[in-house]
């Protein structure tokens, strides 16, 4: 089907426009719910405008919610997750695709098992471990726990990210004299930039996003997720409330997918797409 | 500075054999091209001496040290390799001083080596690009810059010019060639392209399956090649062969197979001709038969292809059933595919190669 | 739970790499001045990390799981009882049962539309396809708990959906308890937003699985006389077969990991018309301190995933070997 006659192209749009439509429409709907007087007996009713545009429901649901707490908790995990996942995957994607030694199959194999491991099969033990450890609803459990999912993941994509670069260019920096340290974080990571970049965003999206972990090993000190998902549970009744919670928890990884749109993409897509 | 030798080398890679009992002397300060086709172990013989493949059997040495043990840093030697190699992400004067602030040299001193050969490789004006920003050639004489900062005691090239345009590479020969001798430095240069070989070696090892078949000045390897292989391989185009079976009367010998048939005075310069012989013909040595030339022959056959090369022309001549010769003939000739033609050979310019092991004989 | 796509690349990538750095055979000489030693350093912080809090947990959760425990007295020897209950417990049975239900939204379909789609449009370059795309992924960017809430109020009585059907006039099929609150929409409906959050990423994956089939296949099978469909099953599902196994592979690991969306939607309810075996995790280890049996559930539930892995990748291999 490659012909570009007027109505293909015309059609192209509409049945794209129709789809984004329908991606987009529920999140309309509840921007448009959470602009709604709150309290009970205040209905929001399906899709039509709000009466008044009760912007200060964002104040209300930011307080109500301990928004502020969450979202300090989130960013202080993320803060320490992602260097930590992004700096040893790096370093371990770089030894397993640069060197050989003996065992290295296996390992590489334990850590891709990690990627089939549900978290369900290690959750039960994990609570029970962390809590011998006195680091309940700390961020050390939250951040540890994390990284150590991350990395499974992490050393497969840079060690695909390191294995594109071109012999050659490893062997350059041999005969130029650069021990592997060296050769790592002058002539591999400035070559890799584009992957590590895009695994760091995964990173901090994974952090972000992270509802499960953070719903086991946390009460008082809970992940922004896990604080909008308490505070849909407290305030089922107001909608206008929870709705407005809602567009709150989603709006710091929106903006860091509008900025780093490309990253995403490349990271959701690649693996799938035949490079 | 220093001579590189190699002494009963073996390569293996598992079950392959790559390199067979490689002996070479290289002396300092000369420029030696290994050459062949690919398979033919000669990438693997300049690995080896890089230290980018350990050697399964034998000694390489550079200079007086036997370097088999030793790490590619420390053997003092710089490679140019064929896709450049150069990082991408440091601009050109960084990819320079790369190796020599590796090897803490200080910094005054890497400014003055990178501009020296920045200068002798006229790349002054790129030194703060980047090599996305480079043309394919510029790129390539960064590499050369590469090898040539680090002052080493031989440069190990891997076909550096295959990857630039044709003019590029005939004009780059000529380039690399002439830095070498005003620096002096021995080269050890790999390629598969035998016009190349024969410019820029001041000798040639012609190399084949792991084996080297042949190593000599560029003109030994070309008027006395030891065998079959070297003589086909070396000359463009290439020499072409016959297997005749051999009769004697006489003082006088006669090469003949189905419709051809040379009849021959052999000089006493030859081997001992065995009942069966490969005659090898190069195609500037065969022209058309005319009454009267002191040609050997005549050979009849017929036309099966004419290639116009503007000052003279290739003929391809078809003699019997599998015998096929290339004759040079005048740009004017009229010739059509189809015609038959007759052709001699000059004197002294038959070569003759045993047909077992394809040995050269000599040449009458 | 995320998986990425490159589990299933892993043994593909790993084997072609191997093939590019290794010179064959499995003890390959020391090169001079090779590290080696040195990348056991370079490993050892991300395994030690991963080992202690991925594989150890793992063999404790296996070991948990063979004892009733209520997580605070001393448990006891449950032997297999825990596993057996995979065949008794009709809880379990039910939770599984509803996966497999949920695969057909958030596999098949999204997967069928994507395809179906992607065929649909034409192969001509799209302006602002960016910007669609930023828009089409939007659903997978955002926390499934923002987007859950969202749904949430999508399935309320009064909500978008009720009221747009209303509109239309079929606010008959509006359920009086909302379309969450029902026990024969509840299920459908968490289906349904798993199907709208899948659905952007298989549309994106394939359309740029399309782009990269050379046009000349097209144009060939067009001279033969190929209309549409044929088009569509001798070229364009062929060419995209690497990326349906992927996703087919990603999205069934993924259906059976549910957990966030049942949590913030229905919380396995109306009554369990909804629990799926993470939910079912989480519930009896904290809400009825069946601990042990939380645990033979999750070892059960990465077997599981293990086999369904195992399956699909091997059908897609058999399906395209006989390309």
């Amino acid at each position: 089907m490659s012909t570009s006659s007027r109505t293909t192209v015309v059609m192209n749009y509409v049945l794209l426009t129709i789809c984004a439509i329908v991606a987009i429409y529920p999140l309309i709907g509840v921007i448009l719910a959470s602009l709604y007087p709150t309290g009970p007996g205040s209905q929001p009713s399906g899709f039509s405008l709000p009466p008044t545009f009760e912007w200060h429901n964002y104040v209300t649901a930011w307080e109500q919610g301990k928004f502020a707490s969450s979202f300090q908790t989130s960013f202080i995990v993320a803060a320490a997750m992602v260097p930590a996942s992004v700096v040893l995957s790096v370093v371990a994607g770089y030894a397993f695709a640069t060197m050989r030694f003996r065992g290295s199959q296996i390992i590489f194999w334990l850590f891709i098992l990690g990627l089939i491991i549900p978290t369900e099969a290690t959750i039960v033990p994990l609570y029970y471990d962390v809590r011998a450890m006195g680091l309940l609803d700390t961020y050390w459990a939250l951040i540890i726990l994390e990284t150590s999912g991350e990395v499974a993941f992490g050393i497969f994509w840079m060690r695909a990210a390191f294995l594109a670069a071109p012999k050659s260019l490893l062997e350059a920096a041999r005969i130029d004299g650069a021990n592997s340290w060296q050769t790592l974080w002058r002539v591999m990571v400035p070559f890799a930039r584009p992957a590590i970049l895009t695994l760091t965003v995964l990173c901090f999206a994974d952090s972000w996003n992270e509802f499960f972990l953070a719903l086991v090993f946390t009460i008082n000190h809970m992940t922004a997720p896990a604080g909008l998902a308490s505070f849909s549970g407290r305030y089922t009744q107001d909608i206008a409330l929870v709705s407005a919670g809602a567009v709150i928890v989603a709006i710091p990884i929106l903006v860091v997918f509008v900025f780093f749109q490309r990253e995403f993409l490349r990271g959701m897509l690649t693996g799938a797409v035949k490079g | 500075m220093a001579d590189v030798r190699y002494t009963s080398v073996r390569k293996e890679f598992g079950e392959v054999v790559a390199l067979e009992d490689l002996s070479l002397e290289i002396a300092d300060g000369e420029f030696v091209v290994l050459v062949g086709p690919s398979g033919s172990g000669k990438t693997t013989a300049l690995r080896l001496l890089a230290g980018l493949e350990a050697i399964s059997q034998g000694e390489i040495r550079v200079g007086d040290r036997v370097v088999n043990r030793v790490a590619p840093q420390d053997r003092d030697i710089a490679m140019v390799f064929q896709d450049y190699a150069l990082y991408p992400q440091m601009t050109v004067y960084d990819n320079l001083a790369f190796g020599l602030k590796m090897r803490k040299v200080p910094k005054p001193e890497i400014k003055q080596r990178v501009e020296r050969a920045a200068g002798l490789l006229d790349i002054g004006e790129l030194l703060e690009r980047k090599p996305r920003a480079l043309s394919g050639g510029q790129r390539q004489r960064v590499a050369l810059g590469r090898a040539l900062v680090r002052e080493p005691a031989a440069f190990l090239m891997d076909e550096p010019l295959s990857n630039l345009d044709a003019k590029l590479r005939v004009q780059t020969r000529g380039e690399i060639k002439l830095l070498q001798r005003q620096v002096g430095t021995t080269t050890v240069y790999v390629t598969h392209d035998q016009v190349e070989a024969m410019t820029m070696g001041d000798r040639v090892a012609v190399m084949s399956d792991g084996k080297l078949e042949q190593v000599g000045d560029t003109r030994t390897v070309y008027e006395h090649p030891a065998n079959v292989f070297v003589a086909g391989f070396i000359g463009s185009p290439g020499m072409t062969f016959a297997t005749l079976g051999v009769s004697r009367n006489g003082g006088r010998m006669t090469f003949a197979r189905g419709r051809m048939s040379l009849s021959v005075d052999p000089s006493g310069s030859t081997e001992p001709i065995p009942d069966e012989v490969t005659i090898g013909v190069r195609p500037e040595h065969a022209h058309i038969w005319r009454d009267g030339n002191n040609l050997v022959g005549p050979v009849e056959g017929t036309v099966t292809f004419v290639e116009m090369l503007g000052r003279e022309a290739l003929v391809g001549v078809s003699v019997g059933a599998d015998q096929r010769f290339t004759v040079f003939a005048d740009a004017d000739t009229r010739i059509s595919i189809g015609d038959p033609l007759s052709f001699g050979v000059e004197r002294g310019r038959l070569y003759l190669f045993d047909p077992t092991d394809e040995r050269a004989l000599g040449v009458i | 739970m995320e998986i990425r796509p490159e589990v299933v690349r892993g043994a593909v990538a790993s084997v072609d790499a191997r093939r590019r750095w290794s010179r064959g055979g499995r003890n390959q000489e020391r090169l001079p001045g090779e590290a080696r030693r040195i990348a056991y350093l370079y490993i050892a912080p991300a395994f030690i990390l991963y080992a202690a809090f991925n594989l150890v947990p793992l063999v404790q959760g296996v070991n948990i799981s063979f004892y009733n425990w209520d997580g605070i007295t001393p448990g006891t020897w449950a032997g297999l009882s825990n596993y057996t209950d995979f065949f008794t417990d009709p809880l379990i049975r039910e939770g599984y049962v509803h996966v497999l239900q949920l695969m057909l939204f958030y596999a098949f379909l999204p997967i069928a539309l994507g395809l179906l789609l992607a065929a649909l449009l034409s192969r001509i370059r799209i302006r602002g396809l960016t910007a669609f795309r930023l828009v089409l992924f939007l659903p997978l960017v955002i926390t499934d708990v923002a987007t859950a809430v969202a749904w949430t109020w999508v399935y309320d009585v009064d909500g978008p959906l009720s009221t747009v059907l209303r509109a239309i006039g079929l606010g008959r099929l509006v359920p009086a308890q909302g379309w969450l609150g029902d026990f024969n929409t509840a299920l459908p409906a968490v289906g349904v937003f798993g199907l709208w959050g899948a659905f952007g990423f298989c549309l994106i994956l394939f359309l740029a699985g399309v782009m990269k089939i050379p046009a000349s296949l097209y144009e060939a099978a067009r001279v033969d006389g190929a209309n549409a469909i044929h088009e569509f099953f001798a070229v364009t599902l062929p060419g995209l077969r690497y990326e349906l196994q992927v996703v087919l592979v990603l999205s069934l690991i993924d259906t059976l990991g549910t957990f966030d969306e049942i949590y913030v939607m229905t919380s396995g309810g109306p009554g369990t018309a909804t629990s799926v075996p993470a939910y079912l995790v989480w519930r009896r280890m904290f809400q009825t301190s069946q601990v042990g049996s939380a645990a033979a559930l999750g070892i059960t539930l990465m077997l599981i995933i293990f086999a369904v892995t195992w399956s699909a990748n091997k059908l897609m291999d058999r399906w395209s070997d006989d390309e």
